[in-house]
């Protein structure tokens, strides 16, 4: 491989599918569709980006595949078999930075669910804990508390935690739109990075192009009210030789997004 | 009509400088004893006692009357004799006994009221609806009636207390789970917490200030 420099592709298994999937929720006094009859499927090691307006229904979806929504028509199935209920095999990382416990330190926030799952034994999950929080470049702050921490420092926290699990697959919730700009090229980044090292499967909920461009392989187009599919793209490594090749992807996705109306890009692209 | 001059912006040349981390200047220096001194909340608070010490014992003295304002000094004395000879410490038991037996048996009914509370929709209504009945009553109207149910002894004074002790706990505990953020009660369904294990390991440490905060309103 090294003397020729053709990369060769591993086989990736479809680790989940989601077919025909309508999801409803109720506002106290509404039923809202928010998405409706979706198909897709993601393959082991996929960094899978949901990207749509807001009120395309992608977080519910993402909320779905982590079992706390049950779909009112199709079903999704986690290798194979049908997801009911929240379960450790999807770790979720949230937007807000309140999903860290804040009675806990950092280690204790990453251990928390290595513990409390049965899965490890405490100093099997120190150190598994560990191990992920020097992934991260958080070391130094092991011993600290959540309140201490800056907001890029939160969701680095989450995100160990959740990869600590080494679950079948990571659901992101918009977890860098709370970030500003600067920290947030960073954290993606640092995500591809960790990508790169671990190759975890991850489904990554976005409302901006740039980001989903950045950070994923597969690109899910949703349309709003309800979210339908409107397309899925291969979004090309970030290491593609031929220059200039984001501006035109962007540029696609726009025009499919808002086709018809006049609508400006999005400011955080 | 006069043209309206809108000023124009010509281009200026970019400015480049090395930070010199402040050289000379003391970034960081310890304030003046007395200031450091004056911004200790303990200190000041000493202050003020021995000054009220003072005030009372002057005012004593000037009323002159043993039996009806005793001076600070004698007080003092009365309280120390007391100790030593172990009156006041065995008196000091028996109330502290009742007392933390109130508290017990409140905190007890508090927490198996809450815990309903946070498993069944009723359980939240019926709590409700106890709360907002008897957290009004104040616990003297009911000594009476405690009194015709377990006689003169301990029992009644347990009762009364724990009625005191019950609806504080129960409601700020009530509405501290109710506050916990909904990430939170998520991450806890992520990672398979259900029912008193959820209510230990997330719920309650989540809403701890409110739950002390009712403790020490009980």
């Amino acid at each position: 491989m090294s003397e020729t420099r053709k990369i060769t592709y591993l086989p990736q298994e479809t680790l989940l599918d989601v077919s025909g999937v309508t999801l409803q929720y109720r506002t106290g006094q509404q039923l809202v569709t928010a998405t409706y009859r979706v198909d897709f499927s993601i393959k082991s090691s996929d960094r899978f980006v949901l990207l749509g307006p807001s009120g395309c229904g992608k977080s519910t979806l993402l909320k779905a595949v982590g079992g706390y929504l049950e779909p009112v028509e199709g079903e999704i199935r986690l290798r194979g078999k049908r997801i009911t209920r929240p379960g450790p095999d999807r770790m979720m990382v949230f937007q807000e930075f309140d999903q860290l416990l804040p009675w806990m330190s950092v280690l204790g926030n990453v251990m928390f669910p290595l513990v409390e799952t049965g899965k490890l034994g405490s100093s099997a999950a120190r150190e598994k804990a560990m191990e992920y929080i020097r992934k991260v470049n958080l070391v130094r702050v092991a011993d600290s508390y959540p309140h201490t921490l800056s907001g890029g420092m939160k969701q680095r926290v989450a995100i160990a935690r959740g990869m600590a699990m080494e679950p079948d697959i990571l659901l992101m919730d918009e977890p860098f739109a709370a970030l500003d700009a600067l920290t947030r090229r960073q954290m993606q980044e640092e995500l591809l990075q960790l990508w790169a090292d671990t190759r975890f499967t991850v489904m990554f909920v976005t409302h901006s192009i740039g980001e989903a461009i950045k950070i994923g392989n597969r690109i899910l187009l949703l349309s709003p009210h309800p979210g339908e599919v409107v397309a899925e793209l291969n979004c090309p490594p970030p290491d593609s030789d031929e220059p200039g090749w984001q501006t035109h992807v962007e540029r696609r996705i726009n025009d499919m997004l808002f086709a018809g109306a006049d609508t400006k890009a999005d400011p955080h692209a | 009509m006069p043209d309206t001059l809108l000023p124009s912006l010509a281009p200026r040349p970019d400015i480049r400088r090395t930070p010199t981390g402040g050289s000379g200047l003391v970034v960081q220096r310890s304030l003046p004893l007395g200031e450091r001194l004056n911004n200790m909340s303990g200190l000041r608070k000493v202050f003020l006692l021995i000054a009220l010490a003072v005030i009372w014992e002057a005012y004593a003295r000037w009323v002159d009357n043993e039996l009806l304002f005793p001076t600070f000094t004698a007080t003092i004395q009365a309280m120390l004799t007391n100790i030593a000879n172990g009156v006041l410490p065995a008196r000091i038991w028996v109330s502290l006994r009742i007392l933390l037996m109130g508290y017990g048996v409140g905190i007890a009914v508090a927490a198996a009221l809450t815990c309903v509370a946070v498993g069944f929709r009723l359980g939240a209504d019926l709590l409700e609806v106890l709360t907002a009945m008897f957290n009004p009553l104040p616990a003297i109207a009911l000594l009476p009636l405690a009194m015709i149910w377990f006689g003169l002894g301990t029992g009644s004074l347990v009762f009364v207390l724990a009625h005191s002790v019950v609806w504080a706990v129960a409601l700020n505990a009530h509405s501290g789970f109710l506050s916990v953020p909904r990430t939170l009660r998520m991450l806890g369904r992520n990672y398979n917490l259900h029912g008193i294990r959820y209510i230990r390991k997330i719920l309650v440490p989540a809403a701890f200030p409110h739950i002390l905060t009712g403790l020490k309103i009980a």
